[in-house]
């Protein structure tokens, strides 16, 4: 149980363990009016196995994780969001690739709110009953993604990259996938996952940290035995990366614009934490494509790209990617400028850049801006996987050079095809 | 608790400064204010995205881009705002503090200068020789906004709320959308852009606010070397647009598989008292996850993932909008009807009242935990004849009681009812 500040004096982490193995990290930030606690629980949509208690690997069903965040609600005396808004809190969820992540935010009732939140995820209660009608709700919800042109690309864009893989799975399942899930698998995933040691606990907001601290390890003993901090839990996770397929793929929808998301694989470094991958690899990127390189200023000039082109890092276990968004009438050109400049992503860094300072500085102060954003500080993924806060990322671009870009860039892009979805105007779109 | 100062008039300016030394960043919003008019709103629009990347001294994105980055990432808008019946023509910049740079980074001096100057050059340096020499400039900024007001029509829940507003409000002015028309985007030249500029900077009413750390007289000595406006009319404060006949619409698409129910019903007139009535009243109703329309639709009856209800001061509306099965939409009707029947007979209990009442506060709190919210909200209200006090409402929301809101559920009266859902033959019945 040793507290270790992980950041420099201004803001830091404050880092322990409960006896039980729950890591838990305080922010403190002066002068906010709210408090918000995160509980990470490390199972997302690419957790595809669970060891069952004769330690044998049981398949899980495309949305299960998400299922069962919504499920854990459900209380025999009723529903936990409801006792959280009697104690003032605001409480919600969410599932992503990685990790199901409950959370509060109040402005008083600190300590009850975090008692209900331990038990949220420590007390699970599941009935046939009350997972047929949960099956409900989220079938309304897959069926409003469905409507969504981006989601469609999205989705449509990792299955062709990914087919068949976890992440071309959609992190609520489909109608067919979660018929296959009840109350007792619920209760099997539970009990393999959802363990001291494998979630973490943050907590930001202007409170007192040694108080706040004996309130969490007082309320995680009252919850001693309740649930097994299984230290011998084999998590089943991919050993290697999925190289993508590069393949091109399209649909044909009734939309007004037609947009399209190209993937190319990234090759992941040994030994280096994901977030900090991801961090670098965004650099990277910022660096070859963002609003102030020459390469972006022609294009936009020429209204090859526009306004809304975009691109987003996503390195998991397993799948390391980038995707480009783009969209408009003329998604052939806007794909070949992209690989052109994908091809030369590792020469061009190897030039000195006269903007990399520049870039460096607006990076810095993007990292203090976003600091002012309590919500992100405390459902920050990087900080709960890799305790890697903010401010650590204030410190990473501060001390990068452009030559280490350049050699982290010769090795994770390597790999220069595509995988490309296009959502198409239908004829009466 | 922030303080604010009172408006002062600087130059044809009115400005209001809101010191907060609670934030990593400072904020400023200066806006150009006029009364909604049907003919120039395409123009005003395309205004809006060439100011955001291009003046005479920064003449292309690339050149704002690479500022913005030398400014420690400052994040810089802008866009048109329509707020009860006017039109803001907003700028907004957000930066790091002056002392959060020189703790952190060791730099920083000068900054709020530097962004003052960016401004100025920004708001009064729009170069019309250069976009009538180079008409590449003009062509790719009105591709942008067409194409982001058809990713505006493919967003169905948006597509929908715009549509209903067309049944709700009287008036061309009010029944046009935010981002104009693409046919009269398309055939704008230089000539007519130039009039509505000319008649922005001359004309319209000026309002700017500061919020954060500024150093004092700072900001009253910058707006002296602006331009003057030559020719404004008096301040008035924003009123409530005129609503249409009570309607009912069912919009046909062959774009959607799931139903879009949107009810807007008309708030009796506010003041400071009632509005803390509405708010509780909205909360216990439809705005969040302890409300009637969420426990009751969603939880109870699975008849809709996405269900709520929002309150617009400005228009003086309160509208419910969910997202549901087409067979389900008479039910989502028919319960939203029931369920304030139900509030305005007092069918709920102190446990509910106090529910309401607490999400109202954590409600002001998640606002005044964000430079950008807080900024806004304090500059939109300052266009109120009773602008919203936050401090005073959170003391008044203490004090409502059941009676009032049994009251003003009663008060609050359906207007129109409009359905998305799918159809063969697109269009309106």
């Amino acid at each position: 149980m040793n507290d270790k500040n992980i950041t420099d004096e201004q803001e830091p982490v404050l880092t322990f363990q409960t006896e039980d193995g729950l890591t838990v990290h305080l922010i403190k930030k002066p002068a906010f009016e709210q408090t918000i606690a995160a509980l990470t629980v490390k199972i997302g949509s690419l957790t595809t196995t669970y060891q069952d208690e004769n330690g044998h690997y049981q398949k899980i069903p495309a949305g299960s994780a998400h299922f069962l965040e919504h499920q854990m609600f459900s209380k025999p005396d009723g529903d936990l969001l409801i006792k959280m808004a009697d104690q003032g809190a605001d409480g919600n969820a969410y599932t992503s690739n990685n990790v199901t992540c409950y959370y509060f935010s109040t402005v008083n009732h600190i300590r009850e709110n975090l008692a209900l939140l331990l038990a949220l995820v420590q007390e699970p209660y599941f009935t046939e009953k009350s997972v047929t009608r949960e099956r409900g709700i989220i079938e309304e919800e897959i069926a409003s993604y469905q409507d969504d042109p981006d989601n469609i690309s999205y989705q449509g864009l990792l299955k062709t990259a990914y087919p068949n893989q976890p992440i071309s799975k959609d992190i609520a399942g489909t109608p067919e996938t979660i018929q296959k899930i009840s109350a007792d698998l619920l209760y099997d995933i539970h009990r393999a996952y959802y363990c001291p040691d494998n979630m973490v606990l943050t907590i930001t907001g202007d409170f007192d940290e040694a108080t706040v601290k004996q309130w969490v390890n007082t309320i995680q003993r009252s919850h001693a035995g309740r649930v097994k901090a299984t230290r011998q839990r084999q998590i089943s996770r991919l050993k290697q990366n999925v190289a993508i397929t590069a393949e091109k793929q399209s649909i044909k929808l009734s939309v007004r614009l037609e947009r399209q998301g190209i993937l190319y694989g990234i090759t992941p470094l040994l030994g280096v934490s994901n977030g900090i991958q991801r961090e670098l690899a965004t650099i990277v990127l910022e660096l070859a494509f963002g609003e102030q390189t020459d390469w972006y200023q022609k294009n936009y000039h020429h209204g090859i790209i526009g306004d809304d082109f975009d691109f987003e890092v996503s390195v998991n276990q397993g799948f390391a990617y980038v995707a480009f968004f783009t969209s408009g009438n003329i998604l052939d050109q806007q794909s070949h400028l992209i690989q052109q400049r994908m091809e030369e992503i590792t020469s061009f860094l190897e030039k000195p850049l006269e903007e990399f300072q520049v870039v460096k500085k607006g990076l810095m102060g993007e990292k203090i801006l976003q600091g002012d954003r309590l919500l992100s500080i405390a459902l920050d993924e990087d900080l709960a996987l890799y305790a890697l806060s903010l401010f650590d990322k204030m410190n990473l671009v501060k001390q990068l050079e452009q030559k280490d870009l350049a050699a982290y860039a010769r090795v994770a892009f390597k790999q220069s095809s595509a995988a490309r979805y296009i959502v198409k105007k239908h004829k009466n779109g | 608790m922030t303080e604010i100062n009172h408006k002062t008039m600087v130059n044809t300016w009115q400005i209001l400064q809101q010191p907060s030394n609670k934030f990593n960043s400072n904020a400023l919003l200066a806006g150009f204010i006029q009364p909604l008019h049907s003919d120039n709103m395409s123009q005003r629009a395309l205004l809006s995205y060439l100011l955001a990347v291009f003046s005479k001294k920064y003449p292309s994105q690339q050149d704002v881009s690479k500022k913005l980055m030398d400014l420690y990432g400052a994040t810089y808008s802008v866009r048109v705002v329509l707020y009860g019946d006017q039109s803001i023509f907003l700028f907004s910049i957000r930066f790091v503090k002056e002392r959060i740079i020189r703790q952190q980074l060791a730099g920083g001096n000068q900054l709020i200068k530097s962004v003052m100057d960016f401004l100025k050059d920004m708001v009064f340096g729009l170069d019309f020789d250069l976009l009538q020499a180079d008409q590449k400039l003009l062509e790719t900024e009105k591709k942008n906004l067409i194409q982001a007001i058809m990713d505006r029509e493919d967003d169905k829940v948006i597509h929908a709320v715009d549509l209903s507003e067309k049944h709700l409000f009287c008036g061309e002015e009010f029944q046009k959308l935010i981002l104009g028309d693409p046919d009269i985007i398309e055939k704008l030249t230089v000539s007519d852009l130039k009039r509505a500029y000319q008649e922005m900077l001359c004309c319209d009413n000026r309002f700017l606010l500061t919020h954060g750390e500024w150093p004092d007289g700072f900001v009253k000595k910058e707006l002296l070397s602006w331009p003057k406006a030559s020719r404004q009319s008096a301040f008035r404060f924003i009123k409530r647009p005129p609503l249409c006949q009570k309607n009912q619409t069912t919009y046909l698409t062959d774009s959607v598989e799931q139903s879009v129910v949107v009810i807007h019903e008309v708030l009796p007139q506010l003041d400071e008292k009632t509005m803390a009535i509405a708010s509780v009243f909205n909360a216990l109703f439809g705005a969040g996850p302890a409300s009637f329309l969420f426990t009751n639709l969603r939880e109870k009856k699975s008849l809709a993932y996405n269900v709520f209800s929002r309150l617009q001061f400005s228009e003086g509306i309160l509208t419910i909008l969910a997202e549901c099965d087409e067979k389900k939409i008479e039910a989502v009707i028919q319960g939203t009807k029931e369920l304030q029947t139900s509030i305005s007979l007092g069918k709920f209990n102190d446990r509910q009242l106090n529910q309401a009442k607490q999400a109202v506060l954590t409600e002001r709190s998640r606002i005044e935990d964000s430079v950008d919210n807080q900024a806004l909200e304090v500059y939109l209200q300052s266009l109120c004849e009773f602008p919203l006090d936050s401090a005073l409402l959170k003391q008044q929301v203490l004090q409502v009681d059941k009676k009032e809101i049994m009251t003003f559920a009663r008060s609050v009266r359906e207007h129109s009812v409009f359905v998305q859902k799918k159809g063969e033959m697109p269009g309106e019945r």
